[in-house]
């Protein structure tokens, strides 16, 4: 099974000048094939984010219902052709009905399916696709930029069929991928050693540890107090990580497995760990810094450390005056 | 309590993408001309294929110039994106062409070198000079994996260029060539009444060169700036829009 999180938001040049935020990520699991899609609305065009919208959705659709055909044939070309005239064809329809040039819904796009055992990737214009294969990041399709660095392919171009690239393999030792957009990349893509930042792994592994709607919540928190105000442009990102030993919860772990996801001695003492079990047992039901002082029979500049500990492994977060406990309990 | 899945320190710290920009100065003889209330001396001189009358007061064309570059540089200081991407270098053509300002980041240039005008108006050695540097410059952008926007050539002279004809009709076809590929943008300005904008237009296939409203090179460096600002924000496939208003004739870039 794969958990899926994602995020986009508006740029901080969009937002001066009321442009909306023209990236758009969309993702589907249906027939046993799970999509993730983005896309970035060409800036020059007025309705991009309408068409960026639409080819997201569309391509996931497209792929829930013929995944199997694209992965099968053995040419890559046909299949190119195929993906490239029938997104035109989705963006048609939208043209027509908001009565607009084609022209004006133009996008990027990044996509990537998987159905068991195996994938399916394409890539039109900038923005980047990663994976983590054996605990390492990996790029899979890098930006394609002309040589200015505000030009790029969309998929109205002419040239988004030639430059279009299309990968299929094995999931085999693959953890997850990521795709983001060229706003995303200034933050997340070192473009001189075309790596990605390590951030995204443990982004990754948050997503088997804590629900995805807390991950998705801290993730838009952390694009728009960081990755956001490293550019002028929209910013945005999509990921899917494989739950291939699902985490059963912290509860249900043995004390080993406990030390060892809090990054504590494999033999820590019992009573140590005790108390990790009752800060994040009590932080379920939310607790202040006094009242688990309290329980735990501490000193609050004592506890203080315990949940400064927990907090940076991103277990527990603050609300108010209140901590609560992020970490899925009982899957 | 901070968020601590992702923070500042998390993120990689690519370099800024530049836009460099050259400015190609016309230095001759004749941007010493005065307008504005002045006094003959009685005295003339030969220089730039003109005999001049020698005065005393007004304001001439180079210092308005020099002016006018120190107040770009004042805007792009003051404006928190630009300062980091622009990147400009100065060629001036009298005689000969020379790179006065070599590109670096605003910041760490200093100075600007006082503009003195002297000799004829090697125009064609200057605009070739100017597009050796970008192209170099583009280089060492390439090498260091660096981003970069096209380049920006400002083109100003008040005459008519009188150095190699050879060199002129190459300087013309090289940045034609490069403006119809969209590989250059090309601002050519005409300043004062003799300024030859027939020449000017050769330069700038795709639009009309612009003749600067009297001396006001303090208006059109400023516009230039915050067009290169916009520039500097600009993102994949946006065309960006001038304002118009106090430069006619400009259209997208």
């Amino acid at each position: 099974m794969w958990k899926i999180v994602q995020c986009a938001v508006q740029g901080r040049g969009h937002m001066q000048m009321g442009i909306p935020c023209q990236d758009k990520t969309c993702f589907l699991v249906r027939n046993g094939v799970t999509v993730i899609a983005l896309a970035d609305g060409a800036g020059s065009a007025r309705l991009s984010h309408f068409g960026a919208e639409r080819v997201t959705q569309f391509i996931c659709d497209d792929l829930s219902e013929n995944f199997d055909r694209y992965f099968d044939a053995e040419d890559g070309a046909s299949v190119k052709k195929a993906l490239v005239s029938k997104t035109i064809v989705a963006l048609d329809e939208l043209s027509r009905e908001m009565d607009c040039e084609i022209r004006e819904l133009a996008s990027t796009l990044q996509f990537v399916a998987v159905r068991e055992e195996r994938f399916v990737l394409a890539h039109i214009g900038d923005g980047v696709i990663g994976y983590q294969k054996k605990g390492e990041l990996r790029v899979a399709s890098q930006p394609e930029n002309g040589e200015f660095v505000n030009t790029t392919v969309f998929t109205t171009s002419q040239e988004a069929l030639a430059t279009m690239k299309l990968i299929k393999g094995k999931v085999g030792e693959i953890q997850g991928f990521v795709l983001m957009s060229d706003g995303t990349e200034v933050s997340l893509y070192n473009k001189k050693e075309k790596k990605l930042a390590d951030v995204i792994k443990k982004i990754m592994n948050h997503c088997l540890l804590i629900l995805p709607e807390k991950v998705e919540e801290q993730l838009r928190a952390g694009f728009e107090a960081a990755v956001r105000q490293a550019t002028g442009d929209d910013c945005s990102m999509i990921l899917m990580v494989e739950d291939r030993e699902p985490f059963k919860g912290y509860s249900n772990l043995a004390p080993a497995e406990k030390a060892r996801l809090l990054s504590l001695p494999v033999f820590a003492r019992p009573r140590r760990l005790r108390r990790y079990d009752t800060i994040l047992h009590g932080l379920e039901s939310g607790q202040t810094l006094g009242e688990l002082a309290k329980i735990l029979h501490l000193k609050p500049k004592y506890t203080k450390k315990y949940l400064k500990r927990l907090a940076g492994m991103n277990f527990i977060e603050r609300r108010g005056e209140k901590y609560y406990t992020i970490l899925i309990m009982n899957a | 309590m901070e968020n601590n899945l992702l923070r500042i320190e998390d993120l990689v710290n690519n370099p800024t993408p530049r836009v460099p920009v050259c400015l190609c100065l016309d230095i001759s003889g004749s941007m010493g001309a005065v307008e504005g209330e002045c006094e003959e001396t009685g005295e003339t001189v030969f220089e730039d294929g003109e005999i001049w009358n020698i005065v005393t007061g007004g304001t001439s064309r180079i210092s308005e110039l020099q002016a006018g570059v120190e107040a770009f540089y004042e805007e792009i200081r003051a404006d928190e994106m630009t300062v980091y991407s622009a990147e400009i270098c100065i060629v001036t053509f009298g005689d000969k062409a020379v790179c006065i300002e070599d590109f670096a980041n605003i910041e760490r240039q200093q100075e600007l070198p006082k503009l003195c005008p002297a000799g004829d108006t090697a125009m064609g050695e200057g605009v070739n000079l100017a597009l050796d540097l970008l192209e170099r410059r583009k280089q060492e952008y390439q090498d260091k994996g660096v981003d970069y926007y096209q380049p920006w050539l400002v083109l100003m002279t008040d005459g008519k260029p009188n150095g190699d004809e050879e060199e002129l009709a190459r300087a013309i076809r090289r940045t034609a060539d490069m403006v119809n590929n969209k590989k250059l943008t090309v601002f050519p300005i005409g300043i004062g009444s003799e300024a030859d904008m027939d020449v000017l237009k050769r330069f700038s296939p795709t639009r009309d060169p612009l003749k600067l409203k009297g001396l006001k090179f303090r208006e059109f460096f400023v516009w230039l700036s915050q067009s290169l600002s916009r520039t500097s924000m600009s993102m994949p496939g946006e065309k960006i829009k001038l304002d118009l208003e106090g430069i006619k004739g400009w259209g997208e870039l």
